[in-house]
């Protein structure tokens, strides 16, 4: 059994980092679902997933970030994706995210490329 | 020139949480063996994990197992890694509705992008489903 995906949070101004560590599955993508979904209700409307630190995935994981990416296009928001695996963006192409979610090489690139909402107030 | 089968191995794991990640590690050991390129690598590795994960899912074997053929082709020197995912299960026809499973909420959660990854992931997939259970075979060029 593996250890379950850790999850961190970097709120920024207007914007928040969510780094994941470990294997995105059902699990690992119930528990970014839970972070994202948590950082809409607070008021961010852009989140930048750094996933750096997961190196595999599979199908259901993904297609729990999906659900996320709906919700924040539905709040006119922006998801965006950074540190990928040659494999996990493929993955992400064939799955349909790449059409709606921008994919950065690294982190310094999509900060300075997401556009900027205004921070949540009390931030 | 006609390959042959240079190395094979079998594996019979449990229908367990993340046990698929041990399948795709083992093909990923072989791959790499036979000097397969890391991106390569990570792509039959995702490909394993997806077929075992729709066996575990999906075959309502009794048997509770997932039987894993890895095998290495080629002529005097390794061309091709083959990997094979079986179970004893009912069989399938209709991956995509069989796939869709409910969220709590009671929207239907977007599934079924296993065997659609498996056919981007490898160069070659053969699909054998019948009562008696159902095999993939995938096979990914070195």
């Amino acid at each position: 059994m593996t250890e379950s995906l850790k999850v961190k949070v970097d709120r920024r101004d207007g914007l928040a980092v969510v780094y994941t560590e470990g294997y995105i599955n059902n699990q690992g993508g119930e528990e970014i679902a839970q972070a994202a979904n948590g950082l809409i209700e607070e008021g961010y409307r852009t989140l930048l997933l750094n996933l750096a630190g997961s190196k595999i995935v599979n199908s259901i994981g993904i297609s729990i970030l999906i659900e996320v990416l709906e919700r924040m296009i539905e709040l006119r928001g922006r998801l965006a994706f950074c540190n990928l695996t040659p494999t996990i963006q493929k993955t992400f192409h064939i799955m349909g995210l790449t059409q709606y979610a921008p994919v950065y090489a690294d982190e310094p690139t999509a900060l300075a490329e997401l556009p900027s909402h205004p921070a949540p107030s009390g931030s | 020139m006609t390959m042959r089968c240079l190395r094979k191995k079998e594996l019979v794991l449990p229908m367990l949480p993340d046990k698929e990640l041990e399948a795709g590690e083992e093909a990923a050991v072989l791959a790499d063996e036979a000097r397969m390129g890391p991106d390569r690598i990570d792509e039959l590795r995702l490909a394993v994990q997806e077929a075992f994960i729709n066996a575990s899912e999906h075959s309502g074997a009794s048997d509770s197992l997932v039987y894993v053929t890895l095998a290495l082709y080629g002529s005097d020197r390794p061309e091709l890694v083959q990997v094979s995912i079986r179970d004893t299960g009912v069989g399938f026809s209709e991956p995509s509705a069989r796939d869709t499973i409910q969220r709590q909420e009671g929207r239907p959660r977007k599934r079924g992008w296993g065997l659609t990854l498996i056919r981007r992931l490898v160069d070659e997939v053969e699909i054998e489903s019948g009562s008696h259970g159902t095999v993939v075979v995938m096979r990914k060029r070195i």
